[in-house]
């Protein structure tokens, strides 16, 4: 395909949405780079497979929860936890942690990965919008 | 957004993949390098990396049959299968299994999953040589320098006969069967550094073996480098043109350093300190003076710390020139005329902080590209590319020819730019 073939709008094929359960992590290729699609908490997130901070494929890494801090009311430290409602995408170049949900840098608002649309006919077919 | 079908174009069916856990590849992992290098021409363009690693723990069973003395070979092998040669004996060690961010960085865990081509998987040797083609190709480098990991530590060890003969025994291992197999690979030899008589020796004998571009001294440890006995080993690194590295390196038994409870303090700062100290020495001691031609490189800690000491210096040094006899002009002007190689570079987020740092080390001439890699906090060659500051000029002298320079490297590219497009192997 050349790069002129896809205007953006356009929808590419992902697969079928029962070959995407939890925890998978699809890289489609498309003209000029990837895209990565990832099947978190019942849910499909699509990202631009080129991490914002150095270039890294991001979507080829790892999902893991924030961690967070634990404090007495005292403010004494009691350890550290995963958090289970922020799930973080973390590239696999330098370790950057990138909200799931958004896209955006855990901590540096000036990172933010470029997000793409996912969509799923009610035949369950899976497409992500260039 | 413009108006999309509503059912697919089945010309439009992408081809993908499944991301798999169990298996590596460096020229899967560094894909968007190549990209990144293609975008920007970098393949027509010298890329010298000053600065990169090696595992030579992964390959301590061939090293260890260079030692040249009897006990001490049998130490590294007594009981054991070769393969399991064992380090702990040589390499001073330390908690420092947060390089990985705990598996976040993926390569840590996965890179004994890579396969490489049979020739390249014969012997531990050929396959460092092998890994680092990969990244080269992947990053459009066309020289690297590579550089050990646990023996950055060698410096502690208790007998400094150890530190020697594992000195002797890399050298010759990394001259005899690693930078042969790879016409872009170079070497700063590891220097026995409390041994100044065996330091010198060393230099003496491998000075002019293939690949050997310089020589390199770890920051981690306890002997000033002003020490007298270390007159006669500057001499001949002078007299031969060899330049003198100095990588950073943090160890946790540093007493400075026991409060500094989490990875990214004790890296933050150790990686910096222990290169300040032997830099400070350096120039209130007045080596530079009494080796003009010896040129110095700071490998490793980045450049933040540059302005920092840099202005420090010069403001003490105006009260108290009567300590440093030798100096005839401010330190930050000896500090100008040194190297420094650029990862980790820092990312402030008002770049003028950082086109300060630079023209305060005349980074056009004096910065040297390095990536670091594989290590995790590597950088890759567009983070020079890309500063919007910096004269195509500046640009290429950073990336490349500042380095060719310095160690007699050819100023063309090597790589072949239609093999590297054509899917490297």
């Amino acid at each position: 395909m050349q790069e002129s073939a896809l205007k953006p709008g356009t929808r590419v094929f992902v697969g079928h949405r029962s070959e995407l359960p939890d925890g998978t992590q699809r890289i489609v290729s498309v003209p000029g780079g990837e895209i990565g699609v990832i099947a978190h908490g019942g849910h499909l997130y699509a990202y631009r497979n080129r991490c914002a901070h150095q270039g890294g494929p991001v979507c080829e890494g790892m999902v893991i929860g924030r961690v967070m801090a634990a404090m007495t009311e005292d403010k004494k430290m009691l350890g550290e936890y995963f958090s289970e409602s922020e799930p973080h995408l973390v590239c696999p170049w330098h370790g950057m942690e990138f909200l799931l949900e958004s896209g955006e840098s855990a901590v540096d608002p000036r990172f933010r990965l470029h997000r793409h649309e996912v969509v799923e006919d009610p035949d369950g077919t899976v497409h992500v919008v260039i | 957004m413009t108006e999309t079908p509503v059912r697919p174009d089945p010309t439009l069916r992408a081809t993908y993949r499944d991301v798999d856990t169990g298996s590596f590849d460096t020229r899967e992992l560094l894909a968007n390098a190549r990209r990144q290098a293609e975008e920007r021409d970098l393949d027509r363009m010298l890329v010298v990396d000053v600065d990169a690693h090696h595992y030579e723990t992964e390959a301590w069973s061939e090293i260890v049959t260079y030692l040249e003395d009897p006990v001490l070979q049998h130490l590294a092998t007594a009981g054991r299968h070769p393969s399991l040669a064992k380090t702990s004996a040589f390499l001073p060690t330390q908690i420092s299994g947060q390089q990985d961010l705990a598996g976040r960085v993926s390569r840590y865990t996965r890179r004994h999953l890579e396969k490489l081509d049979a020739a390249e998987e014969s012997t531990k040797s050929n396959r460092t040589a092998g890994l680092a083609r990969r990244a080269m190709e992947m990053m459009s480098i066309d020289y690297q320098i590579l550089f050990p990991g646990l023996m950055l530590n060698l410096g502690l060890h208790p007998q400094k006969e150890f530190e020697v003969a594992v000195a002797r025994a890399y050298a010759r291992w990394l001259t005899e069967k690693v930078i042969p197999a790879d016409p872009g690979l170079r070497t700063m030899l590891y220097l026995p550094f409390n041994d100044p008589e065996a330091s010198l020796e060393l230099v003496k004998e491998f000075a002019d073996a293939p690949g050997v571009v310089g020589f390199m001294v770890t920051a981690t440890r306890y002997k000033a480098v002003h020490d007298n006995a270390y007159m006669p080993l500057y001499a001949e690194l002078e007299r031969r043109g060899k330049p003198l590295g100095f990588h950073a390196v943090f160890h946790r038994a540093d007493r400075s350093f026991e409060q500094l409870n989490k990875f990214i303090s004790i890296h933050s700062l150790g990686f910096t300190f222990t290169n300040m100290i032997h830099l400070t020495n350096w120039i209130v001691n007045g080596l530079p003076v009494r080796f003009p031609g010896l040129d110095v490189v700071w490998i490793e800690s980045g450049l933040a710390w540059l302005p920092f000491l840099m202005q420090r210096l010069d403001h003490e040094w105006a009260l108290r020139s009567s300590e440093t006899p030798l100096l005839t002009r401010a330190p930050s002007t000896y500090i100008r005329e040194m190297y420094f190689t650029s990862q980790p570079l820092e990312t402030p987020e008002d770049l003028s902080i950082l086109e300060t740092t630079f023209k305060m080390i005349n980074a056009e001439t004096q910065l040297l590209y390095s990536s670091d890699y594989p290590h995790w906090d590597f950088d890759v060659p567009s983070r020079i590319y890309d500063l919007p500051f910096l004269t195509d000029q500046a640009r290429r002298n950073i990336l490349g020819l500042n380095a060719a320079r310095l160690f007699g490297l050819p100023t063309e590219p090597r790589l072949d730019p239609e093999y590297l497009r054509g899917g490297i192997r």
